[in-house]
């Protein structure tokens, strides 16, 4: 792909001659001179070319004016060859190994990948071009082992690092937002610490990611490494003429087919009836067929007796009388009656048109180099009205001024609009529902009737909403060099986040009338700097390379919200939260600010000698004003060695190409709280007392929060062991890692008894291990002249346990020995994983003949049978047991690349095993049977029993039903055509390229009885076609 | 060469000494929110303490689904009348376990009598007895006003506690760092604190407290409480009898308030009405939670939202069918469609919306009402579901002739007309449950004032002291004030039992006291004096859990309970050691490194031990071995 854009871009603007012609031949071996067949050979700059034959011989006509000879295969580095006057060739291909001159950006500098002593693994943003969606994160996904992407369901896509996850989990939090937080990786572009969101990012400015996984290579970022590091590197110009690069992408967002349809209406009833008949026993005590339609009664009942029920005898509706005794209200029975059916997935739900343009320049001379893109982005989602709009911008820029002095930028600008008010499904809508009037076009105000269910497009009317924000990140630096191999850089990376929420709510509402009109106003802006000062020198003394980095850094947060929300507009609330001045009632006015500030110095040193023993040790320090009451500074480092094994003079395994072991130790930190965490700080509010005979406010102050003023870093201690490998001449490379890491101090909620007043207290405690490896195959399957296939495969293991907690501990009253104490509340216990299941096991569920055991827990058949471990006839804790975990035992993912002459195609497939998940849809109580629809999914009833799923509205307090979730998606399938260049020089373009691509095509998940395994509701797949044009 | 080194070392360093941090660059600075040690410092700041005191108790009342609600369910005047979902307390042995989570939307607020309305408040008032020293002080008697304040909110939350959850740990000093070695007290020990706190906060709050706030004479009738349930009844009569004979205080026994003038309405109207409550001329507010419409901000005032909670379901679409067979009422405004067909019989406005989180037992409806003449049970005061008419529009353009007539609930034949008898039919004060809710378009209960403390009650908890002094001649004295305030024959002395007086406080205090603990103070009374009670049975402490009047007086009145109906999701039932909820798991499961007991009846309690108990000292006294 790379290769042949390269070669398209210079092709661009030769024009072909056919006049003279000339013959030349040759024949391409490898090192050990066996012949190499299939090998391309190209005259450079044209499409003129053939392949080798199995014995490695070629013959080629060439035009008389050609100069350079490129010869290509897959596995071997590619070379050129001038030409001269010579026509016969010899050519010696050597194995590519892995690109192993590629340079890895390895924070606050570079190496080159052969040096690498870390687990680092890079991606070129290029590779995944055609797949590429409109957000970073969708890249990244099943592109790495050990990196984890949540499933996206918004047209936005993940854009928040929570939602990543490096390895395992180190971090211990109460809540699952702050779990994932707490182990969220950093994320860093182009050198700065990035704090911004990922969705500013465009996907088509970036050239690669480096991703830090081992406490070694992401101890150069110390404090916040502990969870691993991204480094996204943008595009820059390249040396040569300006390029134009246009790309367009239009395509629609549709529901997964891993989803549910509601049911109609003939299913809604019998639901319903089912729903009545398991749960209101009085009125099917009374009399049998309470609940049937009047043509539809059991034997022995007569219509006189059914009637007679609840006292319609009078009655002479009879379809109205059963229709009500289901809970139809006066607008359902009209629809039924007159079989007027609303199918309301398509007022909840549609298929989304999504569209991406982008455009750049970019170029590079000796003086200056630039890189300028502007890129447009409207993507609709699945849901009803759901968008997201983005206009985003980049310049990279730097400028040698003189031989000694360079400076250069690298700003990113987005704009982004959130404001789109998504309409969520609503149950309350049943098939027999009204959306509208008679009229057609006036929207009722109940669709069903139920006066709490006001008709959920009323929102859209009467809810006016603007969520912008304009965010800039950017970097101004300078770097001087000196002699001595010795640079100096300075930069100042400064962040700005403007955001504007403002909402009203129309007196046009009914329920919202009474309150005269209600709007709100809420801005917020977050200013932010960071200054690096980095002193390097790097020298080689004939076998010694070294390699020095000194930085100094400082960091200072600063954010401020204002809002303001009234009520009761006057005159009138027509202007909403234009005209804040309007209201005349205070619902709330408030603000809110924060400061946080950090520091670190740190030094690194790679040295490497006769470039196969590999150094590096790096020391940090670091400064946090969370932590800054006692502990504001801690200390970390690191210490990895690399060794090439492949090119000792001892080594001497010719299927090896290349062989390296790798080792590292390093330690690193978590800042991973709240500004403030180690403050206490008092609730306020207001309270009204009468004094004098007039109500008015007084204040109330509480404390919300325990302080801790020692409170500091967590620590993680990490072993990483990597083998890299190349084989069978390239046809086979990959790598191996394993990990100990050993995380200690965490910040941890301690948990507390509530009766202290408190429910936790942040605290430094306890210990985390996580132990895992990685494995990464990359294979040449076949190579044939208009045929390669290759194959990526990527697996990964994390598994933590819990090694201390709180470090209180007990004497065991059974065994007499002293034990470390659980936390039962947030189901920690030492020795177990963090993400191991401690719940009721479910047995299936009681069936008809169990009715008396069931009792006697007060459930009836049909609810879920849970074990009684004890058999005591309660179900406490002392029931619950240890089941599998939340988190995947393995993560896999398989690529495949095939290319056919002009057309390629990808399959992208991941895979999460072995994991446990809750699955309490089964118990069939989302929604009340008495008043709305639901997914058309089955229910036990005594006639239909199963094990599954549950009687409709089945017991469902204080128990989990836990669901094998192990999956294969196929995440992106990707078929490409590159338009023929002959074609393309007619209009003096230099590429052109043609993509359809499917996102989330489809999930196979044979354990899960629910819709989209990472998801619990419709998720969207995407289909897409692609265009990009180089010019 | 030489001189480009120079001026970029020059630069360098330049810029290293330039961004070089200042000593205080990592000081953490809190920028909006306020810090024990900069507000804690004086009156105001100690007084709003106790203003979060306040706030937490008002919750205990107010909102969806309040915690107030359970104290009718568990008891003999109420249940849960909420039919159409799982989780809410019907089935009590199998649903009262300490590890259910009972802070659960819709279903049950109870838990927050533990935390937010239980430790979180003693947390907060033992802040302000903590630091009573800390701050500068006018005189003493500013500082004892606060400090007697805090104590009543500490005994307050103690003194409900030991009857909801019986020995509970006893916390009597600011909690400063993690501590997780909490141990038992007993509830015997715990009221004897209370009494010595109260002791001191009638002698130094002040009487003229801002409406809203704690006063002596809230103090003087919780100590009141206090001194019942330590068997101290003449101690019991002093305490009411100062509030009573302070000058200020009395039974409202005249029209008065903003319907004075209204001869439809009655004092019993006027005493309960929304303006009137917190009225100079109203003497039988003693203390009152004071809310209002135009004072909502940063969660100023709460929506009571009472009659969402309390009253019947009426409009549930079908629940309610003309003898017709068609669906009879709606819960729509005025002029709001329904089925199409505007609504002209507007119900819901004058009345509210309710959903029955709680609905009353039918002894609480029926048999407890004794005298014909009872203002407290006579329409409009009084709604009887007769009094609703059928509103529903449709009725209206089907031309069914029961349009505008009232609701029944049989028809002809005797079929039964209502489909939930349990959520959507039954009788509520409404002179007492309607709190207007302006910004809602179907009423459910606004930001209005409410009575926690009142003088009837007084009278009632007086009378009772009396009673267990055997001096019947006064506690029929003083029953038969509130009794004949409301227009009824007064009771001989001879009528006076517990039984009685019970009655009479479920006449008269409805959603006021907490029926609950009130229920098991008298069936500890019971069990410490070992009296005969009137159901010829007698008690003790030694088998409480098994044998208690709480739970035979449930059986006697609470036909839900005795009955065992049978509910959607739920058979009613009941059991004698859930006179005592268990004792959150979580408190027990976190407090590792001491031990607190659970309850008898409940799973944990084989491994309890002896609990601590306090005893007075200097300070706030110790807390010892037995």
């Amino acid at each position: 792909m790379k290769k042949i854009l390269l070669l398209l871009i210079v092709m661009a603007g030769f024009s072909l001659s056919l006049a003279a012609q000339k013959v030349v031949t040759g024949k391409v071996t490898d090192a050990d001179l066996n012949p190499l067949g299939g090998v391309s050979v190209l005259v450079k700059g044209t499409t003129v070319g053939t392949l080798t034959d199995a014995e490695g011989k070629f013959s080629l006509s060439v035009p008389a004016e050609a100069r350079v000879l490129s010869f290509s295969f897959i596995g071997m580095k590619s070379s050129d060859l001038e030409m001269g006057n010579r026509t016969n060739f010899d050519v010696v291909m050597s194995v590519d190994v892995g690109l192993l001159d590629e340079v890895i950006v390895i924070g606050y500098g570079t190496v080159k990948k052969r040096d690498l002593t870390g687990a680092v693994t890079r991606i070129n943003a290029e590779e995944l071009q055609t797949e590429a969606s409109t957000n970073v994160t969708s890249m990244l996904r099943g592109a790495i082992p050990g990196l984890s992407v949540g499933f996206n369901i918004t047209p936005k896509g993940i854009s928040n690092p929570r939602d990543l996850l490096i390895r395992g989990e180190t971090s211990l939090r109460a809540d699952d937002t702050e779990q994932a937080n707490a182990n969220a990786p950093l994320v860093v572009v182009d050198g700065m610490i990035y704090y911004g969101d990922l969705a500013d990012i465009n996907p088509v400015d970036i050239e690669t990611f480096d991703i830090l996984k081992d406490a070694s290579s992401a101890a150069i970022y110390g404090a916040r490494a502990s969870n691993g590091v991204i480094l996204i590197t943008t595009k820059k110009g390249r040396q040569g003429k300006p390029i134009i690069n246009i790309s367009t992408s239009t395509g629609m967002a549709y529901i997964s087919p891993a989803h549910f349809d509601l049911m109609n209406g003939e299913q809604f009833i019998a639901r319903r009836k089912a729903g009545f008949e398991a749960n209101e026993r009085n009125q099917v005590m009374i009399g049998a067929g309470y609940y049937n339609s009047p043509d539809d009664l059991p034997s022995g009942v007569t219509l006189d007796q059914w009637k007679a029920y609840d006292g319609s005898s009078a009655a002479t509706d009879l379809i109205g009388v059963w229709l009500n005794r289901i809970g139809f209200a006066a607008v359902e029975i009209d629809n039924y009656q007159k079989g007027k059916e609303t199918d309301f997935s398509k007022y909840t739900w549609q298929t989304g048109f999504t569209q991406d343009y982008n455009l750049s320049v970019s170029g590079s001379s000796r003086e200056i180099s630039y890189y300028l893109s502007l890129g447009y982005a409207n993507n609709e989602g699945i849901r009803y009205n759901e968008s997201f709009n983005t206009i985003r911008s980049r310049l990279n820029l730097e400028a040698n001024i003189t031989d000694w002095l360079k400076v250069g930028t690298n700003t990113q600008i987005a704009f982004r609009d959130e404001s789109p008010i998504v309409i969520g499904r609503s149950f309350y809508n049943t098939p027999y529902s009204s959306m509208y009037e008679d009229d057609g076009v006036t929207l009722t105000f109940s669709p069903s009737g139920y006066v709490n269910a006001p008709n959920f497009w009323y929102e859209l009317l009467y809810h006016d909403q603007f969520i912008k924000y304009n965010t800039m990140n950017s970097k101004i630096y300078g770097t001087i060099a000196f002699p001595f191999g010795i640079t100096f850089t300075s930069e100042f990376i400064p962040r700005f986040n403007w955001n504007r929420n403002y909402q009203s709510w129309s007196t046009g509402h009914p329920n919202w009338a009474v309150e005269g009109g209600r709007a709100a106003r809420q801005n917020t802006t977050i200013f932010e700097w960071q200054v690096n000062n980095m002193l390097k020198w790097n020298k080689t003394f004939g076998p010694h390379a070294f390699d020095v980095t000194l930085v100094q850094n400082a960091e200072k947060y600063q954010y401020w919200r204002d809002y303001m929300y009234r009520r009761r507009f006057l005159p009138s609330d027509v202007l909403g939260y234009h005209r804040m001045q309007a209201g005349s009632e205070d619902m709330e006015i408030s603000s809110d600010d924060q400061y946080s500030t950090g520091d670190a110095l740190l030094a690194r040193l790679n040295y490497t000698l006769r470039s196969r023993y590999n150094f590096t040790g790096s020391f940090r320090r670091d400064g946090y004003s969370a932590f800054g009451q006692k502990n504001p500074h801690a200390y970390f480092w690191s210490l990895a060695g690399g060794w090439t094994i492949s090119e000792e003079s001892f080594f001497d395994i010719p299927w090896i190409d290349q062989l390296k072991l790798r080792f590292s130790y390093g330690t690193n930190g978590n800042r991973g709280v709240g500004i403030y965490d180690a403050l206490s700080d008092l609730g306020t509010g207001k309270y009204v007392m009468i004094t004098g005979g007039s109500p008015g406010y007084t204040s109330l102050l509480y404390t919300n929060r325990m302080a801790n003023s020692s409170l500091k870093w967590e620590r993680t201690g990490a072993f990483n062991i990597g083998l890299d490998f190349a084989i069978l001449k390239g046809r086979l490379s990959g790598n191996v890692e394993g990990y100990y890491m050993i995380t200690k101090d965490l910040l941890i909620p301690r948990q507390l008894p509530n009766i202290t007043g408190y429910a936790s207290v942040m605290s430094n405690l306890g210990q985390v291990d996580n132990k895992g490896m990685e494995l990464t195959l990359n294979s040449v399957n076949i190579a044939n002249k208009n045929f390669t296939w290759s194959t990526d495969l990527s697996l990964a293991h994390n598994r933590n346990k819990i090694v201390h907690l709180y470090g209180d501990y007990a004497t065991d009253p059974l065994t007499g020995e002293s034990k470390e104490l659980d936390d039962i509340i947030n189901q920690w216990f030492i020795g177990h994983a963090i993400d191991q299941i401690w719940d009721y096991k479910t047995l299936g569920i009681w069936q008809q003949d169990e009715s008396a055991e069931a009792a006697a827990y007060s459930r009836s058949p049909g609810d879920y049978k849970l074990e009684d471990l004890n058999d005591d006839g309660y179900y406490t804790n002392a029931d619950k047991q240890f089941q599998g975990y939340r988190r995947p035992v393995v993560r896999l993912t398989l690529r495949n690349d095939f290319s056919y002459k002009n057309f390629e195609l990808s399959v992208k497939m991941y895979s999460n095993l072995g994991h446990y998940r809750e699955n309490n849809y089964v118990r069939n109580n989302e929604a009340f049977y008495d008043r709305s629809t639901y997914y058309n999914v089955p229910y036990w009833t005594p006639e239909n029993p199963g094990n599954t799923w549950a009687r409709i509205d089945s017991y469902e307090t204080g128990f989990n039903v836990w669901q094998n979730n192990s999956f294969v998606r196929f995440d992106n399938i990707s078929l490409s055509y590159a338009v023929p260049q002959k074609f393309l020089n007619r209009f003096k373009i230099a590429s052109c390229r043609l993509s359809v691509v499917s996102e989330n095509t489809f999930v196979i998940a044979p354990g899960w009885s629910w819709m989209d395994p990472e998801y619990n509701d419709y998720s969207p797949s995407y289909l897409s076609f692609k265009v990009n044009i180089t010019l | 060469m030489k001189k480009k080194i120079i001026v970029s070392a020059i630069i360098m360093i330049m810029i290293f000494l330039g961004i070089r941090c200042s000593e205080d660059f990592l000081t953490p600075k809190p920028l909006s929110f306020y810090a024990p040690e900069n507000s804690y410092i004086d009156a105001n700041g100690l007084n709003s303490a106790l203003i979060a005191c306040l706030r937490n108790l008002r919750r205990e009342y107010y909102g969806n689904m309040s915690p107030f609600v359970s104290e009718l369910i568990f008891s003999d005047q109420g249940c849960s009348g909420t039919t159409d979902k799982t989780g809410v307390h019907m089935d009590l042995p199998a649903q009262m376990l300490p590890d259910e989570s009972m802070i659960r939307g819709d279903n049950t607020q109870l838990g927050r009598y533990w935390t937010e309305n239980g430790y979180n408040r003693i947390q907060y008032a033992n802040v302000v007895i903590n630091r009573i020293d800390n701050a500068e002080w006018k005189s003493d008697e500013e500082r004892n006003n606060i400090l007697g304040k805090a104590y009543f909110h500490r005994a307050n939350v103690y003194y409900r506690m030991v009857h909801q959850y019986g020995d509970v740990p006893l916390i009597l000093e600011e909690i400063k760092e993690p501590r997780l070695d909490f141990y038992t007290c007993t509830r015997e020990s715990i009221l004897r604190k209370c009494k010595k706190d109260l002791e001191f906060a009638v002698q130094w709050v002040n009487t003229d407290s801002p409406i809203g706030d704690v006063n002596k004479a809230a103090c003087n009738h919780l100590l009141t409480k206090v001194n019942l349930s330590l068997g101290e009844f003449d101690d019991a009569v002093t305490s009411a009898s100062a509030i009573i004979n302070d000058g200020i205080h009395g039974l409202m026994t005249t029209r008065f308030g903003i319907d004075k003038d209204d001869p439809t309405h009655d004092v019993t109207w006027d005493l309960h009405q929304e303006a009137n409550k917190a009225l100079a001329e109203n003497k039988e507010r003693i203390f009152l939670f004071v809310c209002d419409e135009s004072l909502t901000e940063d969660g100023a005032s709460d929506r009571i939202i009472i009659m969402r909670n309390a009253l019947p379901y009426w409009g549930g679409a079908g629940k309610i069918k003309t003898p017709s067979g068609l669906p009879g009422t709606t819960d729509q405004p005025l002029g709001n469609k329904v089925g199409g067909n505007p609504v002209e019989i507007d119900m819901v406005t004058p009345y509210g919306r309710g959903v029955a989180f709680s609905r009353p037992s039918p002894w609480a409806q029926f048999e407890l009402w004794d005298d014909p003449n009872d203002q407290r049970h006579k329409f409009p005061n009084w709604i009887r579901m007769k009094d609703l008419v059928y509103n529903h529009p449709g009725l209206k353009a089907a031309g069914d002739s029961y349009y505008g007539k009232p609701l029944q609930l049989r028809d002809a034949g005797g079929g039964i007309l209502c489909t939930d008898t349990i959520r959507s039919w039954f009788d509520w004060p409404a002179y007492k449950m309607y709190i207007a809710d302006p910004t809602n378009r179907m009423p459910q209960g606004g930001n209005g004032d409410w009575y926690c403390y009142r003088v009837a009650e007084t009278y009632l908890l007086r009378a009772e002291a009396y009673f267990w002094k055997d001096d019947l001649v006064n506690a029929a004295a003083d029953l038969n004030a509130v009794r004949e305030r409301a227009g009824c024959a007064p009771y001989t002395p001879a009528q006076i039992n517990i039984g009685t007086i019970l009655d009479e406080r479920a006449r008269e205090l409805y959603y006021e006291e907490m029926r609950n603990v009130e229920l098991t103070r008298v069936a500890f009374i019971l069990a410490q004096t070992g009296k005969t009670c009137y159901n010829g049975k007698t008690y003790s402490l030694t088998n409480f859990s098994e044998n208690n009047f709480w739970y035979d007086r449930i059986i006697e009145k609470n036909r839900f309970y005795s009955e065992n109906i049978v509910a959607p999701f739920y058979t009613f039932r009941v059991a004698p050691w859930i006179v005592l909820w268990p004792i959150p798991a979580d408190a027990i499961n976190a407090n590792t490194l001491g031990h607190i007991n659970q309850n008898k009846g409940y799973p944990g309690a084989d491994s309890n031990i002896p609990p601590l108990k306090w005893v007075d000292g200097p300070g706030e006294g110790e807390i010892v071995q037995q």
